[in-house]
């Protein structure tokens, strides 16, 4: 027996705005994009800055310019949001081979950890310390996964990486985490 | 289902993506499993841990409506003008109020 039936038409409440904004936005509807979108900003703005924390803000605000130029031709293949997600991935890239070109300036390193997750007073949050000693790429894969509800496959989408890699790595990454939480050696 | 399949599935669980199905076919392999159970553990510290860490994102882009604007602004004048040339050509509305129309559309 089903504890909690959904009703279809609590269902179709629910849809409908969400096809219709997509209708509006894909009509050039400004305000219906800035709706349809707005659920998943916060998400988006947080998987952005763990790969470019200092130049955030910008590749932010591209993300979004290229989804409003891109969405007339989004053809709901992947959902919205891994769609937003994999436009923010292709962003996020070329922020930092921009970066990259440039010499002089300070570069963002791969295996740096991100801001965000450094040691709290006393200890307290023991999963964000050892969050904090791994790598962008993998904070990045966990965040997908962990915080954002992507499967291995969509994370492998917007990752741009096999499936398989995705899943091989989590395995590790859990293994990590469990062995630093019983006090072992991360 | 194996563990390896439910244990893919916890974020989702825990997120509340799943469907009300899968949902309840983990929830009934969590009360049957203590290695489930303690996959479930780490995946909510893991997902508490990033959500502690969100923050609000700035403001949506002006540019967005900017350009929303520029493409408006291009498309409509050619619309309305083909509009009002084929009421004109009924007759229906004279050379002034289409000029006054259009005046109004551009600014």
């Amino acid at each position: 027996m089903n504890l909690f039936p959904i009703r279809d038409d609590y269902i179709s409440e629910r849809r409908q705005p969400v096809e219709h904004n997509l209708m509006l936005a894909r009509q050039g509807d400004p305000a219906a994009f800035e709706r349809l979108l707005t659920p998943y900003l916060a998400g988006l703005f947080g998987f952005i800055r763990k790969q470019v924390d200092r130049m955030a803000e910008d590749v932010y605000q591209e993300t979004l310019l290229a989804a409003w130029r891109a969405i007339p031709g989004f053809k709901e293949e992947a959902s919205l949001k891994t769609w937003l997600y994999a436009i923010a991935g292709y962003k996020c890239a070329d922020a930092i081979r921009s970066l990259a070109r440039q010499p002089h300036l300070e570069q963002l390193d791969e295996a740096t950890p991100s801001p965000g997750f450094e040691e709290d007073s006393a200890g307290r949050l023991v999963v964000k310390t050892a969050l904090g000693r791994l790598g962008n790429a993998d904070q990045q894969l966990l965040y997908l996964v962990y915080s954002q509800g992507f499967t291995q496959r969509e994370a492998a989408s917007i990752l741009q990486i096999p499936e398989g890699t995705v899943k091989s790595r989590l395995h590790r990454l859990r293994g990590t985490l469990k062995a630093h939480l019983e006090g072992g050696t991360p | 289902m194996n563990l390896d399949h439910l244990r893919e599935q916890l974020p989702q669980f825990i997120t509340g993506s799943l469907s009300p199905e899968a949902s309840l076919a983990v929830s009934r392999a969590l009360a049957s499993s203590p290695e489930l159970m303690a996959e479930l553990q780490l995946a909510l510290q893991l997902h508490d841990a990033f959500q502690e860490d969100l923050c609000d994102p700035p403001p949506f882009p002006q540019a967005v409506y900017q350009e929303a604007g520029q493409a408006r602004r291009a498309l409509l004048p050619k619309a309305l003008t083909n509009s009002l040339a084929t009421l004109q050509q009924t007759g229906s509305i004279t050379r002034s109020a289409i000029k006054m129309a259009l005046n109004f559309i551009q600014h």
